[in-house]
């Protein structure tokens, strides 16, 4: 990826792709425009070289540029290789390496986790497994046996922990602090620990367990041993459960475990979960229930005091009728066909939530999603937006043997401009995903196409929105006001919260006509009747 | 290290040791073996936590005869 990088930068050239020839990349190529014939002839141990310049000259020199890239790659790999004494192929001598191994992180295919983990469990290490497609039947297994070696198994499927500060697997550099999370939602985790870090609220620990664990099949074991575990932790002092609806035999034990045995503050953030009257707090144990990313910050926040509270608000709440002030000038700019949200969201949280809140505002009928919640119509074509569309860029045929879009943007450049052709489009909704393992500049790395599409629209008398929100922190590696102004600088709105950017989607698409009261109360704001414990 | 007992009325001896071992892990340095993505050895080392990688690939598949060879001779 790292020559592709290179190249595009050459003169003259304007895609450039290096990749094995597996049938998503190839698939990707002929979208980006180039010939089928050609690319149907190589196979899966091929690497294919794809470059797109303006004229002969550049593509010649693009050529020559490809050795040298090749050359020096090559160079500093023998010199990282030097460097990189703590690499090897074998587990066993790895765990040698490290004496007092107390965590493995494991990112391998699925099939191959059980066997892996099972060797680790034995020997008493903790695990993170980031690995997707994990049979739920080894998942139960795993869990099962660590439970009974006093083992803990982040994953399968987690994205992100967070151990006393410390990042684990896609996360952020965010202050240490007395919240502690419990999550079956990767970038829900980073999104809740990134906003908390905006209002000056620390966490302390955040554990991911994977999006499995909460249902009936696995029925929440890590997610109870992760509450109990926080719970021991006097430096914390609210604990955030952040996840989809858990199955209703999960969230009873979840629920009588704080009413029977907590002294923690909790906040149960399902999202997109029912909010039924007499359940939404508990005076007795402080137990709340919110059913949106942005309203267990505040919920946190409410918990932790008056002062916190305000200043969560002052971060990241907009008041509904200055969201209406904000949007109204991207609205009245829009032709009477531009009609139909386009998601394209790196983050499968955020594509959840999106689709959760907007179920609520526009018509259900017309929605559509590659990964589709219950009552939205699946998309015929992920690669292909229908009426309203919000799509999961990190779903498996966008990513099956290709980097992940948090990763490499390739995708989501080809879908913003393909967006932007379609003469129906009322508005763009996008997430920046920042911090470790993220792209070193996931705005940076769109930001010609943003401006391009912008472009593309103009030129047929069309004027185009895009929405966006950034997910970091000031001190991640990438900034986050950076980011910010990148954005603002090609004409973006930015949002400080993903439900925020959703709403305002949804108001410039429907022309400001939304129940903004009604949508507020469900997903931003804490009720009424809140107050501090 | 004494064991810490859970007050949950459903606590077990297996359920007490998880609670004693994550903790100890997690007021601890972290110690990391990340098998797989390169992309995460180099997010931890930029944290400066110690970190040993494993540039993993997966078995060969063998037919089911040499399988069964092997096991025996193993």
């Amino acid at each position: 990826m790292k020559i592709s990088e290179k190249l595009r930068q050459s003169s003259g050239v304007s895609e450039a792709s290096i990749v094995m020839a597996t049938e998503t990349n190839k698939g990707v190529l002929i979208r980006l425009g180039f010939s089928p014939s050609l690319i149907e002839q190589a196979n899966e141990s091929d690497m294919i070289i794809a470059v797109r310049a303006k004229d002969k000259q550049s593509i010649d020199l693009a050529s020559e540029q490809i050795g040298k890239l090749f050359e020096s790659t090559e160079e500093e790999h023998r010199l990282d290789s030097r460097d990189h004494e703590e690499t090897t192929t074998d587990i066993d001598l790895a765990l040698r390496k490290m004496p007092g191994t107390n965590l493995v992180l494991l990112s391998i295919p699925g099939e191959y986790v059980k066997d892996i983990s099972y060797k680790l469990i034995d020997q008493g290490i903790h695990q993170q497994i980031f690995s997707d497609h994990v049979p739920v039947e080894d998942e139960l297994k795993i869990k099962k046996h660590a439970v009974t070696k006093g083992v803990l198994i982040l994953g399968p499927g987690a994205g992100t922990s967070i151990m006393n500060g410390k990042g684990i697997g896609f996360s952020n550099t965010i202050s240490v602090g007395p919240v502690g999370i419990v999550a079956a939602a990767g970038t829900g985790l980073q999104e809740v620990a990134c906003l908390l870090d905006h209002c000056g609220i620390g966490v302390k620990h955040g554990l991911g367990v994977g999006g499995n664990d909460p249902k009936d099949k696995i029925g929440g074991i890590m997610m109870l041993e992760c509450m109990k575990i926080l719970e021991k932790d006097d430096d914390i002092k609210v604990i955030a459960i952040v996840s989809k609806p858990p199955s209703p035999s999960v969230e009873q034990k979840i629920v009588e475990y704080v009413i029977g045995n907590s002294t923690k503050k909790y906040v149960l953030a399902f999202i997109g979960g029912q909010l039924t009257a007499g359940t939404t707090t508990d005076h007795h144990r402080g137990t709340v229930k919110v059913n949106s990313l942005a309203s267990c910050v505040l919920a946190i926040a409410n918990v932790l005091g008056n002062q916190q509270l305000q200043k969560a608000i002052s971060q990241i709440y907009i008041r509904p009728e200055g969201l209406a002030n904000l949007l109204q000038g991207e609205w009245s700019k829009l032709r009477s066909n531009q009609k139909y949200i386009r998601a394209l969201y790196t983050g499968g949280t955020f594509t959840y939530e999106a689709q959760v809140i907007l179920r609520d505002i526009i018509d259900i009928g017309q929605m559509h999603s590659n990964a589709p919640i219950e009552q939205i119509k699946k998309l015929q074509d992920s690669f292909k937006g229908e009426m309203h569309s919000i799509i999961d860029l990190g779903e498996e045929e966008f990513t099956k043997g290709r980097p992940h879009p948090m990763i490499d943007p390739t995708i989501r450049k080809f879908r913003i401009l393909e967006e932007a052709k379609d003469p129906e489009v009322g508005v763009i909704l996008l997430d920046f995903v920042l911090g470790y393992g993220s792209n070193p500049d996931p705005v940076g790395a769109v930001l010609d196409e943003l401006q391009l599409a912008k472009e593309i629209a103009n030129k047929e008398g069309r004027y185009l929105p895009v929405i966006t929100h950034v997910c970091g922190t000031k001190n991640d590696i990438q900034g986050y006001e950076r980011s910010v102004s990148k954005l603002h600088s090609a004409g973006c709105i930015v949002m400080p919260t993903n439900a925020l950017a959703v709403i305002g989607s949804a108001l410039i698409s429907q022309r400001g006509q939304i129940e903004l009261g009604n949508i507020y109360s469900r997903y931003i704001e804490l009720p009424h009747d809140w107050n501090q414990f | 290290m004494t064991e810490e007992k859970d007050t949950a009325s459903s606590a077990t001896p297996t359920t007490t040791n998880m609670v004693t071992t994550a903790r100890r892990l997690l007021d601890s340095e972290l110690n990391v073996v990340n098998i797989g993505l390169e992309i995460f050895h180099n997010a931890l080392k930029l944290q400066n936590i110690k970190v040993v990688d494993v540039n993993w690939s997966p078995p060969p598949k063998l037919d089911k005869e040499t399988e069964d060879l092997l096991d025996k001779i193993l």
